[in-house]
């Protein structure tokens, strides 16, 4: 009799459980459909933007450790246009996407090529800005002046970035071969080209327009471009984010055409804007 | 968080993981062996009484338990670099490790030794050994007995510390993991793979150490 009443109590409580589960899903689940990214961006008042502030002129700190460069005005301006307040979160390059997968971040404007492997796990914005590799090199190791003067010569690259692909696409034709000397940061790059570990360094004229002419580049000159490459940046947001992705493409399409992307590129990179893609 | 994992890449990538699992145990291996040949001396360099010797062994074990694995490894790569002696990574790696294991394993080893009864040392001197055999024979044995369980901690520490060589380019097992997480962006599913592997590497060291064990794996 004990048994049989605690066993049917026992049902009870298993069938409230299960109903509790499933309205509690049903509710999330409407809950999730009506209120994208953009909606939580705008109900909370705050865009929190992920840039990298080891970058410049994309990103970096003033000598007041404030944020600047042209992807912190970039954020400005969207968090000005969306009518809510700007957080500046820095995320070092591979702290990018793991931050915003985490939810710690709302968008990445960190100067992120937008190749098609990477957009298979985040969605892009249609690119935001453009950029093209250039090689530098140490003057000891001999002078350059064009990008067949890499063959047989020790190259520094950041591992993993289009520049190193770059590099092993075009080097691959070479009857010298390859030698990358791939690492993890910018900073290891420069000091391996510094100390003579690698005669050529091959970055991004975004960071090579800060770099040469700085105290850290004696001895090290602009040689030329890597060719036929261009390095697309877009903004990233999480996957599936399309509400999201559309609102900053319109942002993006407005930025260019009011005469914005060209003042802040010019501002940051002083030179004349290029042409975006369509 | 709404993230589908996708294995599919980390599958792709296998046969690069594996061959940095490689690099990452081997180095592992070597720099324990050096390591483990260098701290039997420094430890009895460290308790013994010759100022001479003492000295130079107390400044290695201290610097080598009192600043981080990362500015050892980057002391041999950039740090050495900065006077014009280039090695690749993975010999910077191996002698920074061997550095730091020497370092951690000999303060083990002089925690074994002083569970050694002196009188033994004498006796095996009187007996005829000479200081070297003395110590060879009669007290590493008891001390390696007595040390074990430290000393396969200290291997699967210094196997753990071979994944900082990433940074200076190593194509280990975390390198591999930074380069394919660096195109793909798929950062979470090659850690979670390259954590699971860290584990099975940790549990091959105990497993091989068992062998090792003095007295044989049963004892």
């Amino acid at each position: 009799m004990n048994n049989l009443l605690s066993s049917s109590a026992a049902r009870l409580r298993d069938a409230a459980l299960v109903a509790a589960l499933v309205a509690s899903g049903v509710l999330a689940g409407a809950g999730q459909a009506k209120a994208d990214e953009l909606d939580d961006i705008l109900s909370s008042g705050t865009l929190r933007c992920g840039v990298m502030l080891d970058y410049p002129p994309l990103g970096y700190r003033d000598s007041n450790g404030d944020p600047q460069g042209f992807d912190v005005e970039t954020c400005k301006d969207i968090a000005t246009a969306m009518g809510v307040e700007l957080e500046i979160i820095e995320t070092p390059a591979p702290q990018r996407i793991p931050s915003l997968i985490a939810g710690t971040t709302d968008i990445a404007v960190a100067g992120t090529t937008a190749t098609l492997e990477r957009a298979k796990t985040v969605t892009f914005t249609r690119p935001y800005n453009m950029g093209r590799m250039f090689v530098a090199y140490k003057q000891d190791s001999g002078e350059m002046t064009q990008f067949e003067d890499l063959k047989g010569k020790t190259v520094a690259v950041v591992r993993g970035t289009i520049n190193e692909t770059a590099y092993l696409a075009e080097c691959a034709k070479w009857d010298e071969g390859c030698d990358n000397l791939s690492l993890a940061t910018n900073a290891d790059a420069v000091t391996a080209l510094r100390q003579g570990r690698a005669d050529a360094y091959i970055e991004t004229d975004a960071y090579m327009s800060a770099f040469i002419g700085s105290p850290v580049a004696e001895g090290i000159a602009l040689c030329c471009a890597v060719p036929g490459n261009t390095d697309w940046n877009a903004m990233a947001v999480v996957r599936g984010e399309y509400g999201l992705r559309d609102w900053l493409n319109y942002f993006i399409f407005w930025q260019i055409d009011s005469g914005r992307y060209a003042e802040l590129y010019t501002k940051f990179f002083n030179a004349p804007a290029p042409t975006l893609a369509q | 968080m709404g993230y589908t994992f996708q294995f599919g890449v980390v599958l792709d990538a296998l046969p690069d993981l594996l061959s940095g699992a490689a690099v990452s145990l081997s180095l592992a291996v070597a720099s324990m062996v050096v390591g483990m040949l260098l701290a039997a001396p420094l430890a009895v360099a460290a308790a013994g009484r010759n100022l001479a010797a003492k000295a130079p062994a107390r400044a290695w074990i201290e610097l080598a338990r009192n600043t981080p694995c990362l500015a050892q490894i980057y002391a041999m790569y950039y740090g050495l670099g900065a006077v014009g002696i280039f090695m690749p990574a993975w010999a910077a790696v191996f002698l920074a490790i061997s550095f730091n294991n020497a370092g951690y394993l000999a303060e083990i080893f002089r925690g074994g030794l002083n569970g050694i009864n002196a009188n033994q040392f004498k006796a095996s001197r009187s007996l005829g050994l000479t200081p070297a055999m003395a110590y060879r024979y009669v007290v590493f044995p008891q001390v390696f007995r007595n040390t074990y369980n430290s000393v396969s901690n200290q291997f699967i520490w210094s196997m753990l510390n071979t994944s900082l060589g990433a940074l200076i380019g190593l194509y280990d097992l975390s390198g591999v993991a930074m380069d394919y997480q660096m195109r793909t962006f798929k950062t979470f599913e090659f850690f979670l793979a390259i954590a699971v592997a860290y584990i099975v590497l940790a549990k091959l060291i105990m497993f091989g150490m068992r062998f090792l064990k003095p007295g044989g794996a049963n004892a």
